[in-house]
């Protein structure tokens, strides 16, 4: 489904956007997400294909607001049955029966203040579903939901999009959930700045804002030395990084090469006379345990955050001032163009 | 700390015992050898009951849509709106009375207008004083009560299907209730208290305030003090009972 929307206030956005399957709308904080949502619901005042002038409660749309705006005052099968058009004992059972169909048979008669984050959501989508909805839309599914079971709510929530088959758009800030899309747009600057398959777009993101937003944490400036079919050399400083082709790079070209913080390898072994190929022996320059995993600061030859599992590195001794050797795969690293007028702070950490 | 508490806590027990010392000047000063009421006090409750249940519907139809007004839209002027509602509140009630009767009383221009002659005592006006008396009470306790559901639920409920009608009977009002009752409970005791804006317009039929006035002229003290305990016993059960009926299934946490 194509949207085509013109929105004037609060903020302006003119957005053309392909919805497939799951579609994620990534975008920073303040973008126009929500707005974006709530006017192709009808919410806030808007030019918009295909829904035109229609009030919301003539749209054929399903709304999940942040925290899914379940009634309170109503049953989770209240909840879902106040959508639907039937008579009371046949209102019932379509509800039980759509509140099965998201594998919550046992809480019908529960309210929602009894349910757990992931359950108010299903009873949500359930609730959307049940009237039939062309679209469905969903502002930031993950945002109230603790980091234990996000995951888990995020891998159901795709699957049941799936099985329901109806194309929904989830606007987030949190990369996590875009890894489970079908679809993923960038919203930036009042428009969609790139949109394509999950899978390009977390691979081959168009400026350094986007990589940002698909969870790259890296930026290393530098100028292409040598350019070749399956990969480019970059020059940073003293040092050269091989990584791989972007259409369109010639040799010269200043240069960002964006790498993710996990994509990097790292070991404590001394590298020999020939040091491997994006092979560098550098010294930890701050650390800060997270959990199974350990987050890394080195200053030199590059300047890069890095994530390793702690497993990886159980040898290791960790502290500030330790040696240590990483190596980059010139697959995981991606150049972009450094002339990214919208976001002027991508040089520096 | 604990002295701290203790302090509060004997500050707050001699507050709230000069409140209540009146009542217990009721029960000492009641002469319950010669308890029985005077001629006209039966009239007078009756009276009182069904007028200021009249008027409580009146305060309802008129001053729900004029909080939900209030309490969901931005417009010019909204201070003065909100200004203008308390007006009869802000008013002494022996003026609002006055001004009543210029309007709807004999020579009003409502009254010339609409081609009556005059409202004044009539159950009509009594009515019409008990509503300025109460509804600026309900109107500011309804507000609240509508502005502290989540507009969010209304918007959803929209784009349910629901018409913006059908989203107000079925989520504001039973979000909205337990504040609503309250406004409710409040206006009632009001209006079947109002004596001020009632003396001047509606003198009769008597209602419990003016009868209460009425007996002590006349009568004196004794005539008073029986009334008075019908008077507590019909007026405060009401907002109790409403009170209590709303808390009722208030096992529902609001999210």
């Amino acid at each position: 489904m194509r949207i085509q929307c013109q929105i004037k206030r609060p903020l302006v956005l003119t957005i053309d956007l392909e919805v497939q399957g799951f579609t994620v709308l990534l975008g920073p904080s303040g973008s126009g997400k929500t707005t974006l949502l709530r006017a192709i619901a009808g919410l806030e005042h808007s030019q918009c294909i295909p829904f035109g002038n229609l009030p919301p409660q003539r749209r054929s749309v399903g709304y999940l607001p942040q925290g899914y705006g379940l009634f309170p005052h109503l049953r989770a099968w209240q909840n879902v049955a106040f959508a639907l058009r039937a008579s009371r004992q046949n209102r019932k059972k379509l509800a039980l029966e759509q509140l099965a169909r998201v594998g919550l048979d046992g809480f019908a008669d529960q309210f929602p203040a009894t349910l757990s984050g992931g359950q108010q959501q299903r009873v949500a989508l359930a609730r959307a579903l049940a009237r039939q909805p062309k679209l469905l839309l969903l502002d930031e599914p993950t945002s109230s939901l603790d980091r234990l079971i996000r995951d888990t709510v995020i891998t159901e929530l795709a699957s049941l999009i799936h099985e329901f088959q109806i194309p929904t758009l989830a606007v987030s800030h949190d990369p996590q959930i875009a890894a489970s899309a079908d679809r993923v747009a960038v919203l930036a600057d009042g428009k969609i700045a790139q949109q394509g398959t999950a899978e390009k777009m977390f691979t081959e993101p168009a400026t350094i804002q986007i990589a940002r937003l698909v969870g790259f944490q890296n930026f290393v400036s530098g100028q292409i030395e040598k350019s070749s079919n399956d990969h480019l050399v970059v020059r940073v400083g003293e040092t050269f990084l091989r990584t791989g082709t972007n259409m369109g790079a010639r040799a010269h070209d200043p240069v960002m090469v964006a790498i993710r913080a996990e994509d990097i390898r790292v070991t404590d072994r001394d590298i020999t006379d020939k040091p491997p190929l994006n092979t560098f022996r550098t010294e930890i320059a701050g650390l800060r345990p997270e959990g199974s995993k350990i987050r890394l600061w080195v200053e030199h030859p590059l300047s890069l955050e890095i994530l390793v599992p702690r497993r990886q590195i159980k040898e290791a001794p960790l502290s500030v001032g330790c040696p240590l050797t990483l190596t980059i795969d010139p697959r995981d690293s991606w150049v972009l163009p450094t002339q990214d007028h919208s976001d002027g702070n991508a040089l520096g950490r | 700390m604990i002295w701290q508490r203790r302090t509060i806590y004997l500050i707050g027990s001699l507050g709230l015992a000069f409140l209540i010392l009146p009542f217990f000047g009721l029960i000492s000063a009641t002469n319950w050898h010669e308890f029985h009421l005077v001629s006209g006090d039966l009239q007078a409750l009756m009276n009182s009951l069904a007028f200021t249940g009249c008027a409580m519907l009146v305060v309802m139809l008129l001053g729900t849509p004029v909080a939900f007004w209030m309490a969901r839209h931005e417009f010019r002027g909204k201070n003065i709106a909100e200004f203008l509602v308390l007006a009869p509140l802000l008013t002494p009630p022996l003026a609002m009375g006055i001004l009543l009767a210029s309007l709807y009383g004999p020579y009003g221009w409502i009254g010339q207008t609409l081609g009556f002659e005059s409202l004044s005592n009539t159950p009509a006006a009594f009515v019409l004083a008990q509503v300025y008396g109460s509804c600026p009470y309900y109107i500011v306790t309804a507000r609240a009560a509508f502005e502290a559901v989540p507009k969010e639920l209304e918007e959803v409920a929209l784009t349910l299907g629901k018409s913006p009608w059908q989203c107000f009977i079925s989520v504001t009002l039973p979000l909205a209730r337990l504040g609503l009752a309250a406004g409710l409970g409040l206006a009632w005791v009001r209006a079947l208290g109002e004596f001020g804006i009632v003396l001047i317009i509606a003198y009769y039929p008597q209602g419990m305030p003016v009868k209460l006035w009425v007996n002590l002229q006349d009568v004196g003290l004794r005539a008073v003090y029986p009334l008075l305990w019908v008077f507590f016993l019909v007026a405060m059960p009401i907002p109790l009972l409403l009170g209590f009926i709303s808390r009722r299934g208030r096992s529902i946490k609001v999210l």
